[in-house]
């Protein structure tokens, strides 16, 4: 990598002022600054604003995170033809990610004054109407994930306090209707840029005088704030985001040291402004918990010292809570690597949220790839910090995020079965495992499309792919989306395995295949195998193929299909004879085709 | 330095540039890069570093280095 790309890919770009941004646009353009071997992905903006801006500083956003792009960018105030026009330049580019950015100033029709409640639903779903036709001609025609900004509610209004008090104001109206767009295709995902501005204040917001030079509803200073949501959503969809909390104890979780100040010293009283402090950041902790999070706690303490501090009677946090935890005297740098081992999860996953400054320089020396939270002086600004930080803006959540933190904690329990058992086939039929698998239904494609961009280690060929992709692969009858829902004694799993496979002649070529790590070895592998011949043959083919694509995650299955019985016919490629080949057994009980 | 001398520095910023020179009679076809889009930073980046804003109007009319000094002037005595 050349040093240009090296500063580049330092950059912490929402940090940076705008004009500094565009600065690095034009140095990528003048140098042609790119990656080698890394795929472009397509991306298209088009809106009823200037963009120019927008899309340049998407482009650096892109770059900084290691993305190749080929960027296409609509006329001014486009959307309509470009989106109605079959012909257009967009549909000619095939973007796989679309975002549209329309301005409140779109809006032309307001209720009119006195108008009922019933009347000004009409036409916030009138005007919700038009934007669903412009999203659904979109997928038909070009199947690809669409990003929206929604509505910005502007600052003043001529109905002042009554805005909030009669139906038919601007600000109810647009409230509805950003309401109503989230009655959307799964494809499309709404941009808050509205909530943006209020985390920024819309005073700070607006910038009249940019609007009327520059055709831009807000002031290019928020600019790297607003292209970051965007970044962030791609980069989401595309299965990159954090999945662990890692926690500091002292004076993180509580007020003082455990260790020198003993269970009753710790300052974690309800009635005591720093106390109070504490307890909240813990109910913050607690919501992402809540939501999938999973949770670690690393802190220089005795383990039983640590330990020690979950037993204060007003602690919101219980230790079980905590998935993995860590209390010892090393480097928090080897500590995290510790952790993320432990969770099967890959340092990039781990967020790192440390009182002591020392600390979290150390860990973004030694590990720069997990997000260090600049966590402020005072207690009472530890949620803000958290929240502020974004590090966990998901795409979506699935059952299986909620799921996984009752596995996690069934995990011990699991663990412990284990070494009751000599022989490993008796531990695994003594986990009374059970499946729901088969071909994908609509339900399932939410978590299809999160577990294969996610997967990184067992992942034969890292192809990653959109819901638009999967909605057109379920339709197309020489292709199969098969995912496996697992549950044992002790918890369900959900979705934990996905592939597709696709008819080729007489051939049935495996064009992906991961698995969650949290069920290696439990006999997910050779069912999901089954499943795969079974869908082969019928189909009448005579040959299973399947290739392994090296990553720089996927190592782990560099040998699977010598493993699952087929045999090797050039590089990393493999065949299963299906004349030959017989359904291997399972401990895991199918319950139900899906 | 005076205010020519800053608001080079400004250009060089912007342009990323670190040798250029400007004059007052520095315009948009003397410098390959000075666009509409780079017109744009220019005026953030002067009105941030001489903490004062241009009107729309004052904005518009700045066709060479020279009109910008004398705005920077009126507004910063």
């Amino acid at each position: 990598m050349n040093d240009l790309l090296k500063q580049l890919h330092e950059l912490k770009p929402q940090n940076e002022e705008y004009t500094e941004l565009l600065k690095w646009s034009r140095r990528i353009d003048k140098q042609g600054l790119s990656f080698e071997n890394v795929p472009k992905i397509k991306v298209a903006v088009c809106g009823s604003r200037n963009t120019q801006f927008f899309t340049k500083i998407l482009q650096v956003f892109l770059m900084n995170q290691g993305l190749q792009v080929s960027l296409y960018e609509g006329e001014y105030d486009s959307i309509r033809y470009e989106i109605l026009n079959p012909e257009s330049d967009l549909y000619r580019f095939q973007p796989e990610i679309l975002i549209l950015l329309p301005n409140t100033s779109d809006i032309t029709r307001y209720p009119a004054l006195l108008d009922s409640s019933k009347q000004v639903d009409e036409l916030v779903e009138e005007t919700a109407a038009y934007y669903r036709n412009l999203w659904d001609t979109v997928l038909t025609q070009n199947p690809c994930v669409i990003l929206q900004a929604n509505f910005v509610l502007p600052l003043e209004n001529a109905l002042d306090q009554l805005e909030i008090n009669v139906p038919y104001s601007k600000t109810v109206f647009i409230s509805k209707l950003n309401l109503a767009l989230m009655d959307k295709p799964k494809q499309v995902h709404l941009i808050d840029e509205n909530g943006l501005s209020n985390e920024i204040g819309k005073s700070k917001w607006f910038d009249p005088a940019n609007t009327f030079l520059n055709k831009a509803p807000y002031a290019y200073e928020h600019l790297p704030h607003t292209v970051w949501i965007y970044l962030r959503k791609i980069m989401s969809i595309r299965g990159t985001y954090r999945k662990v909390l890692v926690l500091d104890l002292d004076n993180t979780l509580w007020g003082g040291v455990i260790g020198d100040d003993g269970v009753e010293g710790i300052q974690l009283d309800p009635n005591n402004a720093v106390g109070e402090a504490y307890l909240s950041f813990q109910s913050s902790v607690l919501s992402l918990k809540e939501k999938g999070v999973i949770l670690a706690v690393c802190s220089k303490n005795e383990e039983s010292n640590a330990k020690l501090g979950f037993t204060h009677p007003n602690m919101r946090l219980k230790i079980q809570d905590i998935a993995c935890f860590i209390a010892n005297w090393n480097d928090k740098a080897s500590n995290l690597k510790t952790i993320a081992n432990s969770l099967n999860v890959k340092t990039d996953a781990l967020v790192f949220f440390d009182d002591n400054p020392a600390e979290r320089l150390i860990v973004k020396q030694f590990c720069p790839e997990v997000e260090v939270i600049d966590v402020p002086e005072d207690p009472s600004f530890y949620s803000s910090a958290l929240y502020h930080a974004h590090a966990f803006d998901w795409p979506q959540i699935t059952k299986e995020d909620l799921l996984r933190i009752k596995a996690v904690e069934g995990d011990l329990e699991r663990e412990n079965l284990k070494t009751q058992f000599v022989d490993y086939e008796a531990y695994l039929k003594s986990l009374d495992m059970s499946a729901v698998a088969g071909r994908i239904g609509t339900a399932q494609i939410e978590r299809f499309v999160q577990l294969t961009n996610k997967s990184n280690q067992f992942n034969l060929r890292t192809q990653r792919v959109s819901e638009a992709d999967v909605i057109e692969m379920m339709k197309d009858e020489n292709c199969a989306c098969i995912s496996v829902d697992l549950s044992d004694r002790f918890s369900p799993y959900g979705i934990i395995a996905c592939t597709i496979l696709k008819k080729q002649g007489s051939n049935a070529f495996i064009e992906n295949w991961v698995m969650s790590c949290r069920v290696l070895n439990r006999g997910v592998e050779s069912l999901t195998l089954n499943l795969l011949i079974l869908q082969a043959k019928a189909w009448g083919c005579d040959r299973l193929i399947g290739e392994y694509i090296p990553s720089l995650k996927n190592e782990m299955v560099s040998q699977h299909y010598l493993k699952m019985g087929f045999t090797l016919i050039k590089e990393n490629t493999y065949e299963c004879d299906l004349n030959k080949h017989t359904i291997s057994e399972s401990h895991i009980l199918l319950k139900e085709n899906l | 330095m005076n205010i020519l001398e800053q608001v080079q520095e400004i250009f060089r910023d912007v342009f990323d540039e670190e040798t250029l020179v400007i004059t007052e009679t520095t315009s948009a076809k003397d410098i390959e890069d000075w666009d509409s889009l780079t017109h744009i930073q220019l005026v953030t980046k002067i009105e941030k570093h001489f903490k004062i804003r241009f009107t729309v109007s004052e904005v518009t009319k700045l066709k060479q280095v020279g009109d910008l000094i004398q705005l920077i002037e009126s507004k910063t005595l």
